[in-house]
């Protein structure tokens, strides 16, 4: 197994190299000047030629384009990510600070998806064509197609205006504070509705195909009762490739906090991926991206190890 | 008789001493103001490296300037400095300082923290923001503890409006900050450095020594609200105070709520600029200026903040010149067209030139306001027979595309300062942000003669002469004196605001 780690683990560091390197040329070909962040258009004018040229020699932007991607990877091997451009502060620090909230909402809104996507899929796959898997076939269809920023604004008018029940924004102490909780509970719905929709399908269509499965025919003919046959022998099978589309769902509401972030304020990475790239500053996205994509990195790794310690019939070959 | 006259006396005496009372005692001390910071950081604790009105907001509030622009008075008044010289040649600024200053370390303003400032500010090695509020001076001499004079490189007689985003910091704490501590200026707030939050947001708490008179609020809490819908939720909710930036098609919807707008603005403005690398013809040129209906822009995209500009000279001031102008016009525009033998031959909306469709590339931002206005210049060109592609790109490329040429025409909403009165630095060759894209000496040796001249009726002929350039040459098509507004809540009182968009007077605020 410990073979079959290191593998994943060293084919994971391939792919953060490609994503540094993709997320670092294609910046460079997107249009713009970071310096022009640091001398706002809206600002109304007092900048010259030489202290444009300053601020460039001073964030080494004035040096060839590969010699600054080779200075970056020397810095990356000392996980040193660089400073922002727009705040002059340690990019890794501002990871650091922001990673918690980030991981604290994708981890919340992958539970409201599961909590509500389980106990949904399975009871559709067994009253199959009933008004429950009608309903939750609208629902699934609902939560997929609806734009996040849009249900959270709803959430927002329905329990933070009207209702007074929940705040509007921001993230509050700890999670398991009552006032954590509260501050969490709107941007975890939002963005665990994303992933919901193709859970519940998945794990109904999985519980189906289990649900007609031969071995079944013979729990049942043992004389189980037909909760034993549903939890104990159906939906452990069912659940193995629920596990794998979890582990790729968690990319998806990774990159979902981009969104969720900005509306409801969250001081996660993916507000401040947002804000580094309508910036156009580099070190900042480059950072997070990379950042964002070592989480979803670790998360299939574990996906793959569970995978196969819950399927008997995949090897760690 | 007689005691009937003293009782009359004293009840109008008690009635308008409590006249003058009431709106003194209306003003409670203590709370929290919450502001709503549209950004995904929450501002430097340095006033020195801000980049952004937003984030000048609050360096205003942890540091003061030694002067400042009064919109009200139209004139620069006193703020760390009592009082200033202008010496004949207009080549030294002497400024005499406040007396009994305190930085909030509890070190004492004086001359040489000044000077400290402004070198930190201007250093070549590593220019902070305002470096280029700075590059007109030559040398800084400290007369005494509390004089300093500033010599220019050349007469620069709009000197003085660069001063108000010159925060003025005490020296030992960016020269030998100790560990974990921020800048120290001396304005009515300083910052609480265990809850600045930086992600989050950050609180600063009142200086009661300072030299204006203690802060009426305790605390101001600067939160971090990116989204606009969600900044206006929370301010209907109450767990806001002010919201920075509103858009003017939600005011009378806040206005019934009893939200209270402040709107401001001077030469802040917008207009069609003009790619002149690209748009060559004249006659082209012209015919777009006179088919922008600058009132159904501001009415329609703007929610009626604003109004319509006729030539890039302030309205009323002394250097406006009322004798040429760009009032909408669309059948001047189609006669030009018209004249210049630009026919739409197969009649489908749009003119040719050379047998080949007018087609100009058109970008705009991503953002409400900014596509609406763009979608309306659009039609309004396709209505005159000018046909135009809009593409859409993020406030900071989509700025870079158009200061580096990719465009052929732009909306563009920026803010000159208040002195001289007068949308001009896109024009200007110095300038970064010049984005007309060719060269044009006469103009741009006017603006800097202009710049450089110290009798006033001298310089208002040459902005005159200016102005009868862009419009003769049509350089842009004029579009609006923007208005913007902040949105204060019910319970929140007392805030001014500069033309820039920056509030000051946090001493004065308080909340109700």
């Amino acid at each position: 197994m410990w073979g079959y780690i290191v593998r994943r683990l060293l084919t994971g560091i391939l792919v953060l190299f490609g994503v540094v390197t993709i997320v670092f040329f294609s910046l460079q070909l997107a249009p713009g000047d970071p310096i022009s962040m640091l001398i706002p258009a809206e600002a109304g004018g007092g900048a010259n030629p030489e202290i444009v040229a300053a601020l460039k020699a001073k964030y080494g932007l004035d040096r060839p384009v590969v010699v600054q991607y080779l200075i970056y990877l020397k810095n990356l091997a000392r996980l040193d990510l660089g400073r922002s451009i727009s705040t002059d502060r340690p990019v890794g620090e501002a990871l650091l600070a922001r990673y918690p909230a980030t991981l604290e909402l994708t981890v919340c809104g992958l539970l409201v998806a599961v909590l509500i996507a389980l106990p949904v899929g399975i009871i559709s796959a067994v009253r199959q064509n009933s008004v429950i898997d009608n309903i939750s076939r609208v629902l699934a269809l609902a939560t997929t197609s609806i734009p996040s920023f849009w249900l959270g604004l709803l959430l927002m008018l329905l329990f933070s205006l009207q209702l007074r029940w929940l705040p509007a924004s921001g993230r509050a102490g700890a999670l398991w504070s009552w006032d954590g909780l509260k501050h969490i509970i709107m941007p975890a719905v939002t963005l665990g509705a994303m992933a919901t929709g193709i859970l519940m399908r998945l794990v109904r269509s999985a519980m189906l195909e289990v649900l007609r499965a031969d071995y079944l025919n013979t729990a049942r003919a043992k004389g189980l009762r037909e909760r034993t046959v549903i939890y104990r022998h159906a939906l452990r099978n069912a659940l193995i490739p629920v596990i794998t589309v979890l582990g790729l769902q968690v990319g998806t509401l990774l990159g979902g906090t981009v969104v969720i972030e900005t509306v409801f304020a969250w001081p996660g990475i993916g507000r401040y991926v947002i804000w580094g790239i309508m910036a156009k500053d580099f070190p900042v996205v480059q950072g997070a991206v990379l950042a964002l994509t070592l989480g979803f990195v670790i998360v299939n790794i574990l996906v793959d190890v569970i995978y196969c310690a819950v399927d008997p019939r995949v090897t760690y070959s | 008789m007689r005691y009937s006259r003293w009782a009359s006396v004293f009840v109008v005496s008690l009635v308008l001493l409590l006249g003058l009372l009431v709106p003194a005692m209306a003003q409670v001390r203590g709370g929290t103001l919450v502001i709503a910071y549209q950004s995904n950081t929450v501002p430097e604790p340095d006033p020195q490296v801000t980049r952004n009105i937003g984030a000048q907001w609050v360096a205003e509030m942890i540091a003061d300037p030694l002067l400042r622009y009064d919109n009200a008075t139209e004139s620069f008044v006193p703020v760390l400095a009592t009082s200033w010289d202008i010496s004949e040649d207009g080549l030294h600024y002497t400024f005499h300082l406040r007396e009994g200053v305190l930085f909030h370390n509890g070190v004492t303003l004086t001359a040489e923290a000044v000077a400290k400032s402004y070198e930190r500010i201007r250093d070549a090695a590593n220019p902070l923001a305002g470096a280029g509020l700075l590059s007109p001076v030559d040398t800084i001499e400290v007369l005494d503890p509390l004089t300093i004079r500033l010599n220019m490189k050349s007469v620069f007689p709009d000197f003085l409006s660069n001063m108000d985003r010159l925060w003025i910091l005490e020296p030992g704490s960016f020269t030998n900050p100790p560990a974990g501590s921020y800048v120290v200026g001396c304005g009515p707030f300083r910052i609480v450095p265990a809850e600045y939050k930086i992600d989050q947001s950050m609180v600063l708490e009142k200086f009661a020594q300072y030299w204006a008179g203690e802060p009426y609020l305790d605390k101001i809490q600067i939160r971090i609200i990116p989204d606009m819908a969600t900044a206006l939720i929370e301010l209907e909710q109450g767990t806001v105070d002010v919201v920075q930036y509103g858009s003017g098609k939600d005011l009378p919807r806040l206005e019934a709520l009893g939200m209270q707008p402040i709107i401001f603005g001077r030469v802040n403005w917008a207009n069609v600029v003009i790619n002149l690398s690209h748009v060559t013809d004249v006659r082209l040129r012209k015919a777009i200026m006179y088919a922008v209906d600058q009132q159904a822009l501001i009415d329609g995209a703007y929610g009626g903040l604003g109004d319509p500009m006729y030539r890039m000279g302030y309205p009323g001031t002394w250097l406006e010149n009322t004798k040429v102008g760009a009032a909408y016009d669309p059948e001047e525009a189609k006669r030009i067209l018209d004249e210049a033998g630009w026919k739409d031959t197969n009649k489908d909306g749009i003119r040719e030139i050379d047998g080949k469709e007018i087609d100009l590339y058109f970008p705009t931002r991503n953002q409400a306001e900014w596509v609406a206005a763009t979608q309306m210049i659009q039609q309004m060109l396709r209505e005159v027979g000018i046909g135009t592609h809009i593409t859409m790109a993020e406030r900071m490329p989509f700025y870079d595309q158009v200061r580096t040429g990719d465009y052929d025409i732009a909306w563009w909403l920026s803010n000159d300062s208040a002195e001289p009165p007068i949308a001009l630095y896109t024009w200007d060759m110095r300038e970064y942000w010049c984005v007309h894209q060719a060269k044009t000496p006469v103009l741009q040796l006017l603006i800097e003669q202009a710049e450089s001249e110290l009798d006033r009726d001298t310089r208002s002929a040459y902005y005159q002469e200016i102005q009868r350039i862009l419009i003769e040459e049509a350089y842009a098509a004029p579009g609006m004196w923007n208005k913007q507004v902040h949105v204060m809540g019910p319970k929140a009182h007392g805030m001014l605001v500069a033309s820039t968009g920056i509030a000051y007077n946090s001493h004065l605020w308080w909340k109700g």
